[in-house]
Formats: structure tokens, C-alpha cells, sequence
């Protein structure tokens, strides 16, 4: 109930000093939460990104392991294109050479080269040509020399010839 | 705010009640810890206004605790009473007038009044002004329950309340100072003025404590005329200062019944009072009276005179400690 004519003072139980020092201190803690919140959350932005850095990572390590397996691929294509043109190449040079070893008056009509083979077929006007002028050279380069002809109506001769590296299907 | 409140509980709660009057200040503290009195003290100042001694008195137990509260007993005369409460009306005059309601009756005092008194207090910072009316009817509160109407006095060195109630209806209220009576009494008084002096002379001298006296100083007596020298001569010769004091009092007492009488006499007789016989009279007695104040009101006045003495001081806290609750 009011008994007084007037209301008394507010009671103070904190001094103004301890106000400024408590003030001070509340800032200070409010300040160092605020910024260990910061310092919590930038952390977090970091381990977020280290976590997809890592990923990334092991996705490049992943497309790097891919990429050398890829080059390995690429080396083994080269190396084999590589052999490949080597055996077109000494094949390019063997139809030439044998091309170059054929008479003008032979005739050949298929040439059938595998590794180790060489079967010639053809036409010519007599044994003797061939035989001098073909089966000669042929027999210096290949182990063994057989040759098959077959008499024409005209008196020339077709021929069959198979030439073979060591022997194989004598 | 639950925070104040629990911190409270742990501080004790230091009341001060200043009681000042044209002669005297009259201060007490009480120190409460958990609603228990643990420390009491009250001093008196021969002084009215604020001084170095009395701060020093209470800045002690300022640093007690912060609910710190100091109390003053409003002793102006330009204060009163209203027979109603109209809070309305009452805002509407708060600039010139304040008021506080005690339910169907409130009291009043000059605005500026109040403002001169915190002013003068300012450096211990009044936290509550109570009107002698609050305190009169706080300290007969328990009697206002019988249906009847009952005169309710109060009475300080220089200043006198007077109200009458029926249980909690206020039919009068007056506050009357003895400086005041003084003006207005002094034509009785000195149409009484030759009875009272043989009277006091008589009460004060003994003509047995004549033959104490000087033989010269006898002679002296022996050419003295009238009273006045007698009364010139007793100054001069040291009468005791309790036999001046009784003096004193009997004559204030005096005055206080004569308050008292007009008092009554006006409530009676203006037809704006409630029309009631007052029978009973309770005093409540912040000064010295004589054995035969109340006994002399009863012969007087028909009244059956209830006299208490109390401590103004702790009344006002009384009233402090409800109203800082």
C-alpha cells in the first residue's frame, strides 16, 4: 500500500564501478564467444572444403591412374604401330624387292607372302626363263624352292612356286 | 527483475526515520536481515536542519547494504486532510498539491513543500515522506474497529494532529502548531496570566527553601512589589532546571489541551463535520507530559483519555518497511 507522498529511489545492488567492470568483462566474454563462434564456423568452412578437396584429390589421383593406364594403352598402340609399320615397311621392301627380281616376260597373276612363305603364281613362256631368271634369286634368299608348271595350249607355261624359310613345309 | 529480488533476500535492509522538530531531529535506524532487527540506534539533534553530525550518523550504514531507505515524518503545517479519495482530482492538482489515499480519506501537503524538504535532505536522499495523519491512524489502526466515533491525537514538541474516526471513516483531521497556538492563545493566557504565576510560584517555591537564601537577597524579596520581581528574582537565583522544565511542560501541556478542546469544539459546531459524540481519546505522545494531562482532558473534556507513548521515529519506519515490501 502508498503511504508516502513521494516514491523512493531505485536501489542500486550493482555500484557503477562494478557496472563498468562488469560491463567491460561481458563485452569482453560476449566478444570472445562471438569470435570463437566465427573462428568454430570458419573452421567448419575449412574441414568442409578439406573434406572436398580431399575428394577431389582422390578423383584426380583416380583420373591420373586412368590417364597413365590410358598413356600405357597409347605407348602399347605406338610400340605396335610402331612394329607394324616396321613389318609394312620390310614388307613394302620385300614386294619390291621381289617385284624387282620378276623378268619383264613373266607374268605374274597372285603372290601369296606369309612369314615364313612365299607362293608366286603365274605365267611364263618357258622353264628355262623362270628358272634362270626367277627361280635363282629366289633360292638365295629362302631355305627351300619348289616349283609346279602346267603346260598351255599355246606352249607357254603356268607356274606355281613355293619358297619357304627354314624348311617349314617342305 | 527475479535477480533483484533474489539478491535481496541476501542484503540486509537499512531504515532510517528522521523526526525533525523547531528545537530537535530525532533520527533512528534499524538494520533488518531476513525481516529480523539486528541492529537499533536513535540519536537526538539539537538541530532542524541537515548537518555534518547527523550525516555522519547515517553514511555509516549506507554502505550496509543498497536497500538503504530514509524516511521523514512531514511536519509542515500547510498539510491536511480530504474526506474522500479522488484519484482523478487528485492527479489533476499534482503539481500543487500531493495526495495519498488511505481508502476512503486521503492527505494532503504543498507540492513545494515536499520539493524544499527533499531539497533539504538532499544529500542523504529522502526515499519516503509520510503525513502525521498516515502515522496517527497506523499507530490506532487496531482501534478503528469499534463503531464508534474515537478522537485520535498525536502529539510532538511543536506540532499537534488531530482526527476523529468512525472505524475507518475520517470525520476530522486538523494539524495544529504549538507556535501557532502560542498567537492564538496568548489573550487566554493573559487573562490568566496573574492565577497561573501564583499557581506556578507556588508549585516552584517553598517558602521553606526561603531560608536556603541569603539574608541580602531576603531583603531584596522584602522590597519586592509584585510577582514580576518575584518572578525576576527567581531567574536570578538558579532555580533548578527540572523545577523550569515542569514549567515548561505543564504550560505546553496546556496549550495541547486547549488544542485539543478547539479542536473538538470546532468539530461539534461546524455543520461540515459528521454530526457524532466523541467519547473516547486516544494520545499518542511523542514528548514529555505531566501526570495530570490525560486526567485534566477527562475532567475537561468528558473523555475517557488513552495515553501512549511512542517512538515517532520507529513509526515512521513501521511505515517505511510496509511500503518498501
Amino acid at each position: 500500500m502508498k503511504f508516502s507522498y513521494i516514491k523512493p529511489r531505485p536501489k542500486n545492488i550493482i555500484s557503477d564501478e562494478f557496472k563498468i567492470v562488469g560491463v567491460f568483462f561481458i563485452t569482453a566474454f560476449v566478444v570472445l564467444i562471438f569470435s570463437f563462434g566465427i573462428m568454430q564456423f570458419k573452421v567448419h568452412g575449412f574441414k568442409t572444403k578439406k573434406i572436398i578437396q580431399n575428394n577431389k584429390i582422390m578423383q584426380l589421383q583416380i583420373t591420373i591412374q586412368d590417364l597413365k593406364k590410358a598413356m600405357l594403352d597409347a605407348k602399347f598402340e605406338v610400340s605396335k604401330a610402331a612394329q607394324i609399320n616396321t613389318a609394312n615397311t620390310v614388307l613394302q621392301e620385300s614386294i619390291k624387292n621381289l617385284f624387282d627380281l620378276v623378268p619383264n616376260r613373266i607374268v605374274l597373276s597372285r603372290v601369296d607372302i606369309a612369314k615364313n612363305s612365299l607362293l608366286i603364281y603365274g605365267h611364263t613362256p618357258n622353264k628355262n626363263l623362270f628358272r634362270f631368271m626367277l627361280q635363282a634369286p629366289l633360292s638365295s634368299i629362302f631355305t627351300s624352292t619348289s616349283t609346279t608348271f602346267y603346260q598351255l595350249p599355246n606352249g607357254s607355261l603356268n607356274f606355281v612356286c613355293k619358297n619357304y624359310i627354314n624348311g617349314d613345309n617342305l | 527483475m527475479i535477480l533483484k529480488n533474489m539478491l535481496s533476500k541476501l542484503y540486509p535492509k537499512v531504515y532510517v526515520g528522521i523526526v525533525s522538530s523547531s528545537v530537535s531531529t530525532v533520527v533512528c535506524i534499524e538494520l533488518y536481515k531476513k525481516d529480523k532487527l539486528i541492529q537499533s540506534q536513535t540519536k537526538t539533534f539539537t538541530t532542524q536542519e541537515m548537518t555534518r553530525k547527523l550525516l555522519d550518523f547515517i553514511t555509516p550504514f549506507k554502505k550496509e547494504s543498497p536497500f538503504f531507505y530514509i524516511s521523514l515524518l512531514d511536519n509542515t503545517t500547510s498539510q491536511g486532510v480530504l474526506f474522500e479519495c479522488d484519484k482523478e482530482d487528485n492527479k489533476s492538482m499534482a503539481n500543487t498539491v500531493s495526495t495519498v489515499c488511505h481508502g476512503s480519506w486521503s492527505s494532503y501537503t504543498l507540492t513545494d513543500e515536499l520539493r524544499e524538504l527533499e531539497q533539504e535532505y538532499a544529500d542523504v536522499d529522502i526515499d519516503f515522506i509520510f503525513s502525521p495523519f498516515t502515522v496517527l491512524s497506523n499507530i490506532f489502526s487496531e482501534k478503528k474497529t469499534q463503531d464508534k466515533a474515537m478522537l485520535f491525537v498525536l502529539l510532538q514538541e511543536d506540532l499537534i494532529v488531530v482526527s476523529i474516526f468512525h472505524l475507518d471513516k475520517l470525520l476530522y483531521g486538523d494539524v495544529i502548531s504549538m507556535a501557532d497556538v502560542i498567537e492564538d492563545e496568548e489573550l487566554d493566557e493573559i487573562a490568566e496570566d496573574d492565577d497561573a504565576q501564583t499557581m506556578q510560584m507556588q508549585e516552584t517555591f517553598d517558602l521553606d527553601d526561603l531560608d536556603d537564601l541569603n539574608l541580602d537577597d531576603l531583603s531584596d524579596l522584602k522590597d519586592s512589589e509584585s510577582f514580576d520581581d518575584l518572578e525576576d528574582f527567581a531567574q536570578t537565583q538558579d532555580v533548578p532546571q527540572e523545577e523550569k522544565h515542569d514549567l515548561t511542560t505543564s504550560s505546553n501541556d496546556y496549550k495541547r489541551f486547549l488544542v485539543i478542546q478547539n479542536s473538538l469544539h470546532n468539530f461539534y459546531s461546524n455543520s461540515k463535520y459528521a454530526s457524532e459524540f466523541v467519547e473516547t481519546a486516544y494520545v499518542a505522545s511523542f514528548c514529555k507530559l505531566e501526570n495530570d494531562f490525560k486526567q485534566y482532558i477527562e475532567d475537561e473534556l468528558f473523555l475517557t483519555v488513552y495515553v501512549r507513548s511512542v517512538e515517532l521515529c520507529c513509526e515512521v519506519i513501521s511505515l517505511a518497511k510496509e511500503e518498501s515490501l
